[in-house]
């Protein structure tokens, strides 16, 4: 243990090679830092004319404020036209400012280019000739990795010797880091390369994108360890139960960037967390990588989830329950109230008539209801299934940002413009202030809040809202819930049955009125 | 009164409703002029402080340019012993590399085991002396 803290010492971790080729290679620094000064100047820029507009603002609200005290017409009439001139006088001095602060930012992005040409003439050359050298390291590392991870190994004999198998798997851990940074260093090359070659040709970016960890890790899965199988198949066929794992696996399995990344990309992330749980993985092979941070990560997230399941399976039960006895109670309710009505307000004394309107009502009354009812349980269970959703794209992102995902740098075209049109494009929306929509969500979108249906708050609303109906429970009430039972119906049912439904409701009742009438 | 008078009248009434009008409107332009002059100073200090950072700009860009033509003469000075010695690390990560893959990387004996820990550790210093010479270079 004692020799790995040492190794480790010695080594870069990948934080510090993320920062250093970051900072001195990629983004070149004091200019990168001076092009995120502009920038924020452009802020200061809008923030002063901001300022100015709500000055103007302000005024042009304390006239209109102003006006209602004033009875006379012609005064307010002037008023209104003072308002709105400073409104406008606002409203331009706003466009103005967002125009300054456009045309700044492309000077100041031109006086920048001028800084990065000197720089890429003097530099080109030997970038050139350092990419064959970063290449040759490059090879180098790849060598030890493709040698170790085509090697097998019997799981047993990996448990059985754990210290051992702990040295074996440090060493394959820094012939995985080593290989990490040459493969990093390439990607950078080219990319800086590319950004050289576009400023010496006046373009403020390349076509090129920064270069991530997440391709990185991307390419060492794809292209090194597995070169071209489908790799999500065999890491599948070996969670199946086999005694044997190849070196690439265990380069996976060991790793947390590689782990994460794999996972990340996977139809369900936590599938691993699953398997064990499920038994389809058996424990054994879990022995293998249970240091790994990111099936820790995994196990965290799969018993949240489990938490989330188990929440809205009882939200689902707890709603269902009370559909069923909140349907009947309000059925009730309305029967002994049309009883009253029959008995009290109509003084009908024929029982049998009575009960057999009664019976209809009922049945309609409880089947308006539990319509009703059965809309809100439906959007319930959408609630419940878009808080999983959600949170599975929360855990696929965290994953991701393990994995070496990160919001790449914006290309400077992208602040300033590419064409000549798109500049005056860009100029024109500024003065009027049409800010570029950013679509940062990508397809990784972190999750705001988590949410849950707690079965507490449910049952006390379920409980409301039936108090509320209840203590409203009319005839009036029970007139539309047929209406509504007649609406539902028609959309559930097919046309055909919907009519024979509704021809015999109207016979049942035609036949009743006549029978209380005494016709028949 | 005859006609004429009452038409002056009038027309004398009218004027002064007018007149009336005027104040009042001169009144409302000179309380939002007089708003506004009291803002006027707030506005001023925007302006000026768009001209400091302009001024603190164009001061951060000379600046800024001196240090890069510095940095470039520096860089063409260290250029060639920098690849030298980058072209050194490269052939101690190749010996070590070359060597350790002689060794079977397969084996779980821990003595061999260890003497291949030597020889990754030999590589991983060769590797990072390279990467921190590669930052040298390109970090002026």
């Amino acid at each position: 243990m004692g020799k790995n803290k040492q190794v480790q010492k010695s080594s870069l971790t990948d934080e510090d090679l993320y920062t250093m080729l970051s900072d001195n290679l990629v983004e070149l620094n004091e200019i990168e830092l001076f092009f995120n000064g502009f920038l924020q100047e452009a802020n200061v820029i809008d923030e002063s004319f901001g300022t100015v507009t709500n000055i103007f603002n302000g005024l042009s609200m304390g006239v209109l404020a102003s006006m209602n005290k004033s009875d006379n017409e012609k005064i307010n009439r002037a008023k209104a036209k003072i308002a709105l001139g400073t409104f406008v006088v606002g409203q331009v001095a706003k466009g103005v400012g967002s125009f300054y602060s456009y045309v700044k930012t492309l000077d100041r992005a031109n006086d920048i280019l001028v800084l990065k040409k000197e720089k890429a003439a003097t530099w080109l050359d030997s970038l050139h000739r350092n990419y064959d050298r970063v290449l040759r390291s490059e090879i180098s590392s790849r060598k030890i990795l493709t040698h170790l991870a085509s090697l097998g190994y019997q799981i047993d004999e990996l448990i059985s010797n754990r210290e051992v198998y702990d040295v074996k798997k440090n060493l394959m851990q820094m012939a995985l880091e080593q290989y990490r940074k040459a493969r990093f260093n390439v990607f950078s090359m080219e990319f800086f390369i590319a950004e050289c070659k576009a400023w010496l040709k006046n373009k403020h970016d390349s076509n090129m994108q920064q270069p991530i960890l997440q391709d990185v890790n991307n390419s060492i899965i794809q292209e090194v360890l597995f070169q071209g199988d489908d790799y999500e198949e065999v890491i599948a066929e070996f969670f199946l139960g086999s005694n044997e794992i190849s070196g690439s696996i265990l380069f996976v399995l060991n790793d947390e960037q590689l782990l994460s990344h794999y996972l990340s990309t996977r139809k369900d992330p936590l599938i691993i967390s699953d398997g064990v749980e499920n038994k389809h993985i058996n424990k054994r092979v879990l022995a293998i990588f249970k240091d790994n941070p990111a099936l820790e990560m995994s196990n965290e997230f799969y018993e949240i989830r489990k938490e989330i399941d188990e929440d809205g399976e009882k939200s689902r039960k707890i709603f269902w329950r009370l559909i069923v006895t909140g349907s009947l109670l309000s059925t009730l309710v309305s029967f002994f109230n049309l009883y009253l009505f029959c008995r009290l307000v109509m003084a009908i004394d024929d029982n049998t008539a009575i009960l057999s309107v009664l019976a209809i009502a009922a049945l309609l009354a409880f089947g308006g209801l539990y319509a009703k009812f059965e809309e809100i349980y439906k959007e319930l269970k959408n609630k419940i299934s878009k808080n999983r959703e959600n949170y599975e794209r929360y855990y696929r992102y965290e994953f991701a940002l393990k994995g070496g995902f990160a919001n790449r740098r914006k290309k400077v075209e992208e602040v300033v413009g590419k064409s000549f049109f798109d500049r005056v494009g860009k100029a024109i929306s500024s003065l009027f202030d049409v800010g570029d929509s950013d679509d940062h969500s990508f397809y990784y979108e972190k999750l705001i809040e988590r949410e849950y249906w707690n079965p507490f708050f449910v049952t006390v609303s379920i409980m409301l809202i039936l108090a509320i109906i209840l203590t409203k429970l009319n005839l009036f009430f029970v007139g539309s819930l047929v209406v509504l039972l007649f609406a539902y119906l028609k959309m559930r049912m097919r046309k055909k049955y919907f009519y024979i439904l509704t021809f015999i409701v109207v016979l049942c009742v035609v036949f009743l009125f006549l029978y209380m009438k005494g016709v028949i | 009164m005859n006609q004429e008078e009452i038409i002056a009248v009038q027309q004398y009434e009218n004027a002064l409703s007018r007149v009336d009008q005027s104040v009042d409107k001169i009144t409302v332009l000179m309380s939002s002029a007089q708003s506004l002059a009291q803002q006027g100073t707030q506005i001023m200090n925007c302006f000026a402080q768009l001209k400091r950072e302009q001024q603190a700009y164009e001061a951060q860009f000379k600046e800024l340019k001196l240090k890069l033509q510095s940095d470039l003469i520096k860089f063409q000075n260290i250029v060639k012993g920098a690849e030298a010695r980058l072209d050194r690390h490269l052939d101690y990560i190749d010996k070590w590399t070359n060597l350790l893959l002689t060794r079977d990387l397969g084996t779980m004996d821990s003595q061999e085991l260890q003497y291949q820990r030597n020889i990754m550790d030999a590589i991983q210093m060769a590797n990072d002396n390279f990467n921190k010479e590669l930052d040298k270079l390109y970090s002026l």
